[in-house]
């Protein structure tokens, strides 16, 4: 093919010096400018080829046209998952904030404290409307508890039902009161609040995420695959990126269609010093206690993309019924940090998946800041928290160079009444924590972007696909991805005795090659597009020979 | 008495050097010695189909069952060929016992007719009083309808409706029945089959005689109870298989292929039916056989 | 070629074995012996009962060990000589609706109460009120992200395919969405004046039990969201007439489960000294793979409809007992309405009912009273399909009476 083209340009020059013509003014037209314009100088070592070849991948991600197929593309390196750390709501191990503010990028600093609770503290009257207002809405609160109280000790007379651990008391008893008093608020406020009447209410929704962190050491096995070979060698000890995936579940969330007004400026949000002074957990997160699995990558901030206008979260209640399970031997500040841990994982997470709907990942990143209000609690102690979510970028070596951070603010946890009393009253009821709470409902999500702002790397939805056998396929492997439904291979493995006498020793060098690491098969290299197609029967098809496979439309 | 007798065999085997435990054991499996399995025979009114695990009381929840392949359920061993397989059914348990008052009759109510996996006839679900029960359904029986039952015999025959069960004697001669008691206390012994029916042909002293549906005729005593009719699903032997497939989901494996000349299974002489036969009364029990053990 | 003669020689040994399984086995001839024996007054014992005893068994108590189970006779705390007939969730009349009406002394009336048909007619809802419905049943239908292994689907005609196992919302969570987000838009439009009156709970426990001519009725029911209120609904005016169904030859209490181990306790979920504690709605879900008849058949339309009557009974009668004390009977001194839901999500069925008398028998002339219509369909498919919602027949008029019920 080359040979012949050459041949043929040889001719086509021939043909032109036949006829007359000057070669050197033709060439100079076509090929040749006046000042030469090399390609850019690529540096050829090995490390900078991969980051050039992950960034190219990172720009592939960002050119999919939507938020479904963005999620596949994403998955499709790994046929069986991605080996991911388990973050999860449920599990906090001892000295968990650093690991969180490295693998969140989070700034902790202290909740302002509320403008109306100063001007109680002073002494002077506030407005009386105000004051009125927050009377009729305190009756409501306290109603609510004591109604979610009562029932719940009436329901624990009930004979015969089965003891239920004190975490799940603690989740039944919460569930009811964050039910109740939300309906209550929701209620009370909703003449003052209009934007209450759009919030969509959430009940235990699903809020998965993930996304890859840099910046922590390697772990044994990949050390000890590099030192095997020579040329990596000075490698082995190089920072990986981690993979992490949360689930959680909260008890209530709401969502609106329009977004919080973040409380750091850009300019404020954009500092590489503060950025470097973020604690950073360099070790194996297996150290503290946290697991790894291998999991397809989930994105989900409780509902399925383009469902919905309420796109933007508002307020979510989470759990912590699991710190229960702590030991107490782990002291007071750690049970404080563990719920700051908490609140920094949960609301990144939900933040991240909400990002997700509108394109941007953990490779792309945020075009502008997101909010949520996060409020832990188990009835009694309730703890508030906000955060604003600035960048997106913690793989490689963004861990370093992003000058973006994200921010958290919270509070100690308050206590919203003392105790209820045996005939069923609240006592010392705590109006401080409720202006807090009343104070995150009557947050008004004010920004609302044109649909180019919001989404600039969506370009279109599956639903206007025109091809329904494309969009059938993406949507059924959309689910099918996010659905955390076991592979319906199982996960390779090599049992320990293979490891010995075939691997490390060739014993059994008769045996017979099958098993994958004798073929010389790496089954982790396998991606989600290796499969056999969908047959599809004759009788749909008809008698031709084409198309004897469904198509797939992997992006 | 045989208990003596076992008195004197144990008292025997107590004597004996202790390398023998304890009587009433197996036998002792030794190494190189033949291991002696007894496996009934097939045929005798068993199938080796299934077993039903039939709970302590009777109850119209579909019951679970679990395949046997042909096996014995005792021994395991294979009695019968060509069984295997199959989509697992739900087995409804009829509820064979129609017992009615000696003065007037019961009435019952058909809720359902439904269909039941492991036999060809259909089953009616039937209410009476604060009971359910599945019994065999007829031809033309159908949701609402109401039964009778009694063990009346009136001098004159009854007129029966389908579905209600009467003893022989208070049935007109040329009725269909099915479901026939072959002996006063073996209830709805006979006639089981989907589309099948007996017809009642004459009577003589106390015995009724009935042809069954093989043709052939037999006497039975006229407190027998019968149920009128003719069973549901009348078409099931025209019914074809359809295809191999089919023949696997009805737990059935491929046949051998042979054919036998000698055994009349492909074609058979035809001859005249034998005469009447009278019911005999049930057998008494066979008592039972003492095993001894002598280890031979 | 063979030199030496064949010896013609079998194992004799062989023989006498085979020989011995067949005449092992004997039949003892009856002597008379046992007979004689006794006359003489010799006791006769079965060898088998000598030789291989029962052994008793000592159970030791080893601490730590699982509790042991309590055995279902007749030494269980629980159990009674007469039997009760116990009505739970999962039981379904098999005489439908019929038979609800004889249990609960119950006449029909085929349409809603005057004040609740005054309502539907005239209620004026904002024309955005469609648009959030939809939106409500696309929410819990479809767009929640919940995904579990959903219950196994057989073909009929099938009956060999095993299909592949689908993942997706779990039925007890559409229904709690659809039924949360149904009331949070009829709390919307009915403001703070009527909401605070209420209270909502999810799944409330109530049991009560009952004794009707001879029989003992126990029920023992889950309502998956109830409204209380601060105020009793208001019993219905006029009086109604009609007769109750007959059963002949079905009994009342058929398809009912009797035990015997059982509890007769009273329970209604609330106290009564909470200002909100007044039975107004409740909620119930019929799930088809749950709730069967005893025979395996599907929930016919009638036998759905009385399970909405009997939910609403067990509520109204345990509010009963509660008030007035666990041996009222007869006549009540002031009526109790209580309004029953029932749906699988997409089926609706309302009903009201109101408790007048506590005493069950047949020949009692005052009888309680059953409104209700039959049942509404809240869309016909609502459904992903390829990328795409799909909600087709949305019905309106299912909301209107949910709002009407709800600020009744």
């Amino acid at each position: 093919m080359l040979k012949l083209s050459l041949v043929n340009q040889l001719r086509s020059t021939y043909k032109r010096c036949l006829a007359g013509q000057s070669l050197q003014a033709n060439v100079a037209d076509s090929e040749y400018s006046a000042q030469p314009v090399y390609p850019e100088i690529q540096d050829p070592s090995f490390k900078a080829r991969k980051q050039r070849d992950a960034a190219d991948w990172h720009e592939e991600i960002r050119q999919v046209p939507t938020v479904e197929e963005k999620l596949i593309k994403i998955n499709i390196p790994r046929y069986y998952g991605y080996k991911v750390v388990d973050f999860n709501d449920s599990k906090i191990p001892y000295n968990a904030l650093p690991l969180t503010q490295h693998y969140t990028r989070t700034v902790l600093e202290d909740l302002p404290p509320l403008p109306g609770s100063q001007v109680v503290d002073q002494g002077d009257q506030p407005k009386p409307s105000e004051d009125a207002s927050f009377k009729t809405v305190r009756e409501d609160v306290i109603e609510a508890l004591e109604f979610a109280h009562d029932y719940y000790k009436h329901q624990e007379k009930l004979p015969n039902s089965a003891q239920p651990s004190a975490v799940e008391r603690e989740q039944i008893l919460t569930q009811i009161i964050v039910e109740q008093l939300n309906r209550a608020l929701l209620q009370a406020l909703s003449e003052d609040h209009k934007h209450l009447d759009e919030v969509e209410v959430d009940y235990n929704p699903r809020h998965e995420a993930f996304w890859a962190v840099g910046g922590v050491d390697p772990p044994k096995n990949v050390i000890n695959s590099k030192k095997g070979r020579e040329w990596q060698k000075d490698m082995a000890n190089e920072s990986v990126d981690r993979l992490v995936q949360y689930t959680g579940t909260p008890y209530l969330s709401l969502r609106h269609r329009r977004q919080l007004s973040p409380w750091k400026t850009t300019a404020e949000s954009e500092n590489i010093e503060l950025s470097k002074q973020i604690p950073r957990f360099k070790h194996d997160p297996r150290t503290l206690g946290y697991s790894t699995k291998h999991q397809h990558a989930t994105n989900v901030p409780g509902y399925w993309p383009k469902g919905n206008e309420q796109n933007f979260g508002l307020l979510s209640f989470q759990s912590r019924a699991h710190l229960q399970l702590r030991p107490k031997s782990y002291g007071e500040s750690d049970l404080q940090e563990a719920l700051h841990s908490l609140a920094i994982k949960s609301s990144y997470a939900w933040l991240l998946a909400q990002a997700n709907y509108n394109g941007f990942n953990t490779y792309n990143e945020l075009t502008y800041p997101m909010n949520t209000q996060t409020v832990i609690t188990n009835g009694r102690e309730w703890s508030f928290y906000e955060y604003q979510l600035n960048t997106l970028l913690l793989h490689g070596k963004y861990q370093e160079d992003n000058p973006r951070v994200n921010f958290c603010r919270g509070t100690k946890p308050l206590p919203l009444y003392a105790e209820i009393s045996t005939n069923g009253k609240c006592v010392d009821f705590n109006d401080a924590t409720l202006r807090q709470l009343l104070n995150f409902y009557a947050n008004v999500p004010s920004i609302q972007r044109s649909n180019e702002e919001q989404q600039p790397y969506v370009a279109s939805d599956i639903s206007a696909y025109e091809n329904p056998e494309q969009r059938d396929f993406i949507a059924k492997t959309f689910k099918y991805l996010a659905s955390n439904r076991p592979r319906h291979l199982e996960l390779p493995e090599v049992y320990l005795w293979e490891k010995l006498y075939k691997i490390d020793n060739n014993n059994r060098a008769m045996e017979a090659k099958r098993r994958f690491f004798t073929l010389d098969v790496n089954p982790w290299r396998r991606t989600l597009d290796q499969h056999d197609k969908v047959y599809v029967p004759r009788a749909i098809r008809g008698k031709s020979r084409e198309n004897r496979y469904k198509k797939t439309y992997y992006p | 008495m045989q208990s003596l007798t076992r008195l004197m065999n144990t008292t025997l085997t107590l004597q004996m050097p202790s390398r023998m435990p304890a009587a009433g054991v197996a036998l002792q499996q030794l190494r190189g010695k033949t291991k002696v399995v007894e496996k009934p025979k097939p045929g005798a009114g068993q199938q080796f189909r299934r077993i039903v695990h039939f709970p302590e009381e009777y109850t119209v929840e579909p019951l679970k069952i679990t395949h046997l392949a042909g096996r014995d359920p005792v021994s395991g061993r294979l009695v019968a060929k060509g069984i295997g397989g199959g989509i697992k059914q739900q087995y409804r348990w009829v509820k064979w016992l129609r017992d009615g008052p000696t003065e007037g009759a019961q009435e019952e109510l058909v809720l359902e007719v439904l269909r039941d996996g492991c036999r060809t006839a259909n089953v009616a679900l039937v209410a009476v009083g604060d009971e359910l029960k599945y019994i065999l359904a007829t031809e033309n029986m159908k949701a609402g309808d109401i039964l009778k039952t009694s063990r009346l015999i009136p001098r004159i025959p009854v007129r029966p409706n389908e579905g209600d069960a009467y003893p022989l004697g208070a049935l007109p001669v040329g009725t269909r029945i099915h479901c026939l008691e072959k002996n006063p206390g073996q209830m709805c012994h006979l006639i089981h089959a989907a589309g099948t029916f007996g017809t009642i042909l004459r009577k003589f002293d106390d015995k009724v005689v009935v042809q069954l549906p093989s043709k052939r005729e037999f006497a039975f005593q006229r407190t027998c109870m019968a149920t009128v009719g003719r069973l549901s699903n009348p078409d099931h032997n025209k019914e074809h298989v359809g295809s191999a497939q089919r023949m696997r989901e009805m737990g059935n494996r491929p046949r051998s292929g042979l054919w036998k000349r000698k055994e009349g299974k492909h074609g058979r002489k035809i001859r005249r039916l034998p005469p009447m036969t009278t019911i005999s009364p049930p057998a008494p029990p066979k008592e039972e056989a003492i095993k001894l053990t002598l280890p031979l | 070629m063979r030199l030496t003669k064949t010896l013609c020689a079998q194992h004799i040994g062989w023989h006498f074995k085979k020989h011995w399984l067949v005449q092992g086995k004997r039949v003892p001839k009856e002597t008379g012996a046992v007979a004689e024996l006794l006359k003489l007054g010799v006791q006769v014992k079965n060898p088998e009962d000598l030789l291989n005893g029962k052994v008793e068994r000592k159970i030791v108590d080893i601490v730590g060990t699982r509790v042991n189970t309590i055995p279902e006779d007749s030494s269980h705390p629980d159990w009674h000589s007469t039997v009760c007939h116990s009505y739970s969730d999962n039981n379904v009349l098999i005489g439908g609706l019929p038979q609800a009406q004889v249990l609960t002394n119950c006449i029909e009336i085929q349409t809603f109460p005057k004040q609740i048909e005054d309502v539907i007619a005239s209620q004026q809802l904002p024309n955005s009120i469609d648009k959030s419905i939809r939106h409500a049943i696309l929410a819990s239908h479809v767009l929640d992200a919940e995904q579990v292994k959903l219950p196994k689907v057989r073909l009929p005609e099938r009956p060999a395919f095993n299909l592949p196992r689908s993942y997706g919302i779990s039925h007890e969570r559409v229904n709690r969405l659809l039924v949360n987000k149904l009331l949070h838009e009829t709390e919307k439009l009915a403001g703070r004046s009527v909401s605070i009156r209420r209270k909502l709970i999810d799944n409330a426990t109530f049991k009560t039990s009952i004794n009707k001519d001879g029989d003992l009725l126990g029920f023992s029911i889950n309502a998956e969201k109830v409204i209380f209120a601060n105020r009793a609904i208001e019993a219905v005016k006029g009086k109604f007439e009609g007769d109750l169904p007959d059963l002949y030859p079905m009994k009342t209490t058929i398809s009912i489960p009797k035990h015997h181990i059982y509890q007769t306790d009273n329970f209604y979920p609330l106290r009564t000294d909470i200002s909100c504690s007044h039975p107004h709605t409740i909620f119930t879900v019929f799930n088809k793979n749950l709730v069967k008849n005893a025979h395996g058949s599907g929930v016919t339309t009638s036998q759905l409809q009385a399970r909405t009557l009997i939910k609403a009974f067990v509520v109204a009668a345990a509010r009963a007992r509660q008030l007035h004390g666990d041996s009222v009977e007869g006549a009540l001194p002031k009526p109790i309405v209580v309004q029953s839901v029932q749906t699988d999500g997409r089926t609706f069925h309302f009903g009201v009912l109101q408790l007048n008398t506590l005493d069950l028998s047949a020949n009692n002339p005052s009888k309680n009273y059953w409104f209700h219509r039959q049942n509404y369909d809240l869309f016909s498919e609502c459904s992903y399909e390829a990328g795409r919602t799909h909600l087709t027949n949305y019905n309106g008029d299912v909301f209107r009476i949910f709002n009407a019920f709800y600020n009744n």
